[in-house]
């Protein structure tokens, strides 16, 4: 399928020295890109406290140490978006990331990306699914809801007018007053309003947990009238009943391939979504929204072939340059072209098969996974093991720990936790 | 330095561990000092401004540690050094013989080897934590007490002032056992946790608050407040920033609109170092990442795990606290169990000991805490263990004196020993770091606390025992978990001991013993006794099987090495075989006798024991005592009877020898 590229032209432009890898039988594709994971998050998901959370950010909680970034690249997953929960309306700031295992937090980010932030309407938000004791957050109902956007979407307009109104009145201020501290008085800065105006201002970009079509018109609806476009929705299981009118709007979605079911608002949705919204002209993705379907996004991206014909170049970008419109990195990933980021994957067989596999992950022309290297530190992780076993039994003391697993948390939407007693 | 010349009554200036071993090496000038021994705790009291209830009982205030080695701090050290105290303040340091003329208690410390001593940054002593309310399950949005003109969120207690709230509290042994002398004491709660206080591991407040605003701390966890938000470390984090911000605004205000006390107690904090309780080095960096926004450098409470990304902590440009709470093995002997255990668990536990060496190689600025570790001994061990592992001992001992000191501003306090500075030091019997070194005592503010007598009293060896008529051998021997013992009639031969030999339970605490001797036949003898001072006699009295009172007498027969039971003896084997006693040894042991009894240190010793040393009668001697000791008593009692009048005075009970030392 699709071209033949010769990795070393890609890799040529990487490292100095010329590598020749024989991928002689193989397939090589881009990287994938998940546009929707909540792995590499350190103590918790949700900032759902508050209807608003706008001013937290993933980005500050990203966790480099998570095995499941090795595995995402077992699977040919080079970068992703982790996104905040949808435990409420506006959730946080998210985290893009290369996979770069090994790396620290910081350069696991990749530079220059544009910031985006999560939405969520449905159930979640409202609180719908917690119990008989969460019934006083603001909102209760999805009207709640859309006043909560509308509400923010105000202040924040203020706020920004604050501030133009201060940075005005400072510049008619003579400068000998401003040398002696004088001058208008500074507004607070708020991280939160701050964000939010980002927005209004195109320079955040809001990607949307959404199921039912109804609050995906409504959200839509006040995007145009606050004057900003929703980059994408998310899950967006309906999408295939307002395809059009996201088009419409400009707005992508990210969806699962045939995950419904799980929850009432869910009972509309068809593995046809993905081919319906491809076909209606809207950018489309599949999404894992979990750590272990995000190490098979190929298999993923084949049921667009499976539910709807979409060709199979066009389901692959589904997981590829699709995720990367959607991330504003297209001009970085998603596909292979000379003077793109060498991400690359090199299959055993065909990528939308079931039966390949991952055989070797390269992220910025970095092997960061190799099967048969794989197999080599398994051995090295067994005999070291070992070593430290027969350490610990040679250990003197009659103290010893009994064994007890620690188990990391494994975050989804809805996860909701307070890991920072 | 007026302030020393007020009359003082406080307990901190108490006389210095004069447990009696160490009583023979101190020289009394004589008239001022003896009464300061009289009355002790009586008039403990708080301070200077503190009415009297009584009359006021002012002491000798001058003490004197001499003939040790001192490490004055990691770079300098004085042989036979000298260091004067006076009201819980280094007066003089030098070497050779400090002169004055006025009096003062000179304790006799050659042979040992004096540190200053640690501080701990990062502490809660004294401070009592936040304590959060029962979960009710419902979401809380404002916080509890909305009525006061704090900030918005509960997790944010800039106001709170950790000197005003400090009580030292029970943790005061096992930091005085670890070597610590001062720790910043915080209120470990909260995002914005207030400020820190430089607290003196003393018992009173008065004494122990040294400095009380050092530092602020912040950290991610919300503690102890029962308001929802922040739920996560994003929040955490967005939560700390916005108080940055607001704290920023509010700052331009000279008379807000709105009081925000939370806010002027923040920004009343800013000239303050900042400390950052992280915990693992992702955090280190997170927080720092604040810092950086923020116009603030944090030093960082560590996790133990630096050595993960070394270059990047140190990247950070903050100094390091770092713990030295190594985890423990663990059980793997089962291999299903063991499964549950990661690789990186296993490598945690064999390099978290080289953490604070590697720390401390990446050139970051490094003080070790406590914090994570129950016990004093076990920190001290684990000091060593990461000495082992890489430390240098001379960065050991910055990071516990120097190093904290400097990161607070309190150089002149504390974490030397320097003229000025809090008398808080150590003394051992070895390099500090070294295992095996002993320490014994912890002076804190002048005040010392033993930890491990400066010499044991060696009891081990073969004793005659007159018990009711019956002529028995005590046996004792020093075990692993203190003194073993066994009896049997005298006369046994000696392949028979094992066989015939009965039970005795021994147990000493200082120079009490407490001795149980199991008659299979009649029951259980219960003992108490008095090991004497340079003797080999050991009496007291007890109870028998039937309940009747008697009391009973020990002479050692054949000692373990030269010379009698006596702390005197510190290097013999104590322990060794009884037997053997060449004739050469008793006459050494002889003129052993002879040259003590010529010593001031005798009279201390039958002053210690007065009433009993002379009461013992002569029957309960007769069966026992060889002509050696009788020779002993009579000595003694000469020279107790040729003793100043000062000395005849000294008839406390002995078992509160133990008066000054807690």
């Amino acid at each position: 399928m699709g071209k033949t590229l010769d990795p070393a032209a890609v890799f040529g432009k990487m490292v100095p020295e010329l590598i020749r890898i024989d991928a002689k039988g193989k397939h090589i594709t881009p990287g994938i890109l998940d546009e929707h994971t909540h792995i590499a998050a350190s103590r918790g998901i949700n900032e759902g406290t508050q209807a608003s959370s706008a001013e937290v950010s993933i980005g500050t909680v990203v966790n480099s140490e998570d095995v499941n970034v090795y595995r995402h690249l077992a699977g040919g997953v080079t970068a992703g978006q982790i996104l905040h929960g949808s435990a409420n309306p506006i959730g946080g700031q998210s985290g893009i990331i290369k996979f770069r295992w090994g790396m620290s937090p910081e350069e696991m980010k990749i530079e220059g990306a544009d910031p985006f932030i999560k939405f969520a309407l449905g159930e979640n938000v409202k609180q719908s699914n917690w119990g008989d004791y969460q019934t006083v957050r603001f909102p209760q109902t999805r009207m709640g809801v859309e006043q909560v956007y509308y509400d923010h979407f105000h202040r924040a307009r203020e706020y920004g007018e604050e501030w133009d109104r201060y940075e005005a009145a400072r510049k008619a201020t003579p400068r000998r007053i401003l040398r002696k501290g004088g001058g208008p008085m500074k507004p607070r800065r708020d991280l939160e309003l701050e964000t939010l105006l980002q927005i209004l201002n195109a320079e955040r970009f809001v990607t949307c947990h959404s199921y039912r079509q109804d609050e995906i018109n409504m959200l839509m609806h006040v995007a145009d009238s606050m004057g900003f476009t929703l980059n994408t929705f998310t899950h967006i299981l309906e999408g295939y009943k307002v395809a059009d009118k996201m088009a419409e709007h400009g707005a992508g979605g990210s969806s699962f391939s045939d995950w419904w079911a799980y929850k009432f608002e869910v009972k509309d949705a068809i593995p046809y979504n993905g081919a319906l919204l491809w076909e209606n002209g809207v950018v489309t993705a599949f999404n894992s929204d979990d750590r272990e379907m995000a190490r098979r996004l190929n298999q993923e991206a084949a049921k667009a072939v499976k539910y709807g014909g979409v060709p199979e170049e066009e389901a692959l970008k589904f997981v590829t340059l699709n995720p990367a419109k959607l991330l504003h990195l297209d001009h970085r990933m998603g596909s292979l072209e000379a003077g793109k980021d060498a991400d690359l994957v090199v299959w055993s067989d065909h990528p939308l098969s079931i039966y390949a596999q991952c055989e070797q992950t390269y992220v910025d022309g970095r092997r960061l996974f190799d099967q048969e290297e794989d197999v080599a530190m398994r051995a090295a992780i067994r005999s070291e093991r070992a070593r430290l076993i027969q350490k610990m039994l040679d250990a003197p003391g009659a103290d010893k720990r009994k064994p007890m697993e620690r188990i990391p948390p494994h975050y989804h939407c809805d996860t909701m936790t307070e890991e920072n007693r | 330095m007026d302030v020393h010349m007020r009359a003082y009554a406080g307990s901190r200036y108490l006389a210095g561990p004069d447990s009696p071993p160490a009583m023979n090496r101190i020289f009394f000038l004589v008239s001022v000092v003896l009464p300061s021994f009289w009355g002790m705790g009586i008039f403990a009291q708080s301070g200077s401004t503190f009415p009297v209830n009584g009359t006021p009982d002012v002491r000798a205030e001058l003490h004197v540690y001499e003939g040790a080695t001192l490490h004055l701090n990691s770079d300098e050290t004085l042989i036979d050094g000298y260091i004067a105290v006076r009201r819980g303040r280094i007066e003089a340091v030098g070497s050779g013989t400090f002169t004055t003329s006025e009096p003062a208690v000179r304790h006799d410390l050659s042979g040992k080897e004096i540190y200053p001593s640690f501080v701990d940054l990062y502490s809660g002593w004294g401070v009592k934590k936040g304590e959060r309310a029962g979960w009710d399950g419902k979401p809380h949005y404002e916080r509890e007490d909305t009525e006061t003109a704090m900030g918005w969120n509960s997790a944010l207690h800039p106001e709170f002032d950790a000197a005003g709230a400090f009580v030292p509290g029970k943790k005061a042994d096992a930091y005085r056992s670890g070597g610590f002398g001062a720790v910043v004491a915080h209120r470990e709660d909260g995002i914005v946790r207030g400020t820190a206080a430089l607290v003196a591991l003393s018992d009173d407040a008065h004494d122990a608050v040294l400095e009380p605003r050092v530092a602020a701390w912040h950290s991610f966890s919300k503690g102890s407040s029962q308001q929802s938000y922040p739920s996560s470390l994003m929040g955490s984090i967005a939560l700390l920033r916005q108080t940055f911000c607001d704290a920023e605004w509010y700052a331009q205000f000279d008379a807000p609109e709105e009081r925000n006390l939370s806010l002027e107690a923040f920004n009343a904090a800013s000239d303050l170092p900042h400390f950052f309780a992280a915990g693992n080095w992702q955090d280190v960096l997170r927080s720092d990442k604040v810092g950086d926004e923020f116009g603030v450098q944090y030093a960082f409470l560590g996790g133990g795990d630096s050595y993960r990304r070394l270059d990047e902590v140190a990247a950070s440009g903050g100094a390091m606290i770092v713990p030295v709470d190594f985890p423990s093995a663990i059980d793997v002997s089962d291999p299903y169990l063991a499964r549950l255990v990661s690789l990186s668990e296993m490598k945690h536990w064999e390099w978290a000991p080289e953490n604070p060496g590697r720390v401390s190689a990446a050139g970051i600025p490094m003080a070790l805490t406590m914090n994570g570790v129950d016990k004093g001994p076990e920190f001290l061990s684990n000091v060593r263990k990461a000495v082992a592992k890489g430390l240098p001992a001379e960065k050991a001992l910055d990071a516990l004196t120097r190093v904290p000191a400097e990161m607070i501003g309190a150089s002149d306090r504390v974490g030397q020993i320097a003229v000025g500075r809090e008398a808080n030091f150590l003394v051992c019997d070895g390099p500090l770091f070294e295992d095996g070194t002993t320490l014994h005592w912890n002076v804190v503010q002048g005040k010392p606390h033993e930890l491990e007598p400066l010499e044991k009293v060696a009891i081990a060896g073969r004793y005659s025992l007159n018990l009711e008529g019956r002529d028995l051998v005590l046996e004792i021997k020093d075990g692993e978990k203190g003194p073993r013992g066994r009896w049997w009639m005298a006369g046994t031969a000696e392949e028979e001991i094992d066989s015939l030999a009965g039970k005795a339970k021994v147990s000493i605490d200082g120079r009490d013993m407490v001795l149980r001797l199991i008659d299979e036949e009649q029951g259980t003898y219960r003992l108490v006794g008095n090991v004497y001072e340079g003797s080999r006699i050991i009496d007291g009295r007890g109870e028998r099987p039937d309940g009747a009172w008697m009391e009973w007498a020990a002479l050692r027969q054949e000692a373990g090495g030269k010379g009698g039971p006596s702390g005197e003896d510190k290097g013999e084997d104590a322990g060794g075989e009884p037997d053997g006693e060449s004739d050469g040894d008793a006459a050494a042991e002889e003129s052993t006798v002879e040259r003590r009894c010529s010593t001031p240190s005798v009279h201390m010793a039958v002053r210690n024991c007065p009433t009993r040393a002379a009461g013992i009668s002569s029957e309960r001697l007769s069966g026992l005592a060889g002509p050696r000791a009788r020779l002993r008593m009579e000595r003694s009692s000469s020279t107790r009877a040729a003793s100043p009048p000062w000395a005849r005075r000294w008839t406390r009970p002995r078992y509160s020898e133990r008066w000054c030392l807690n």
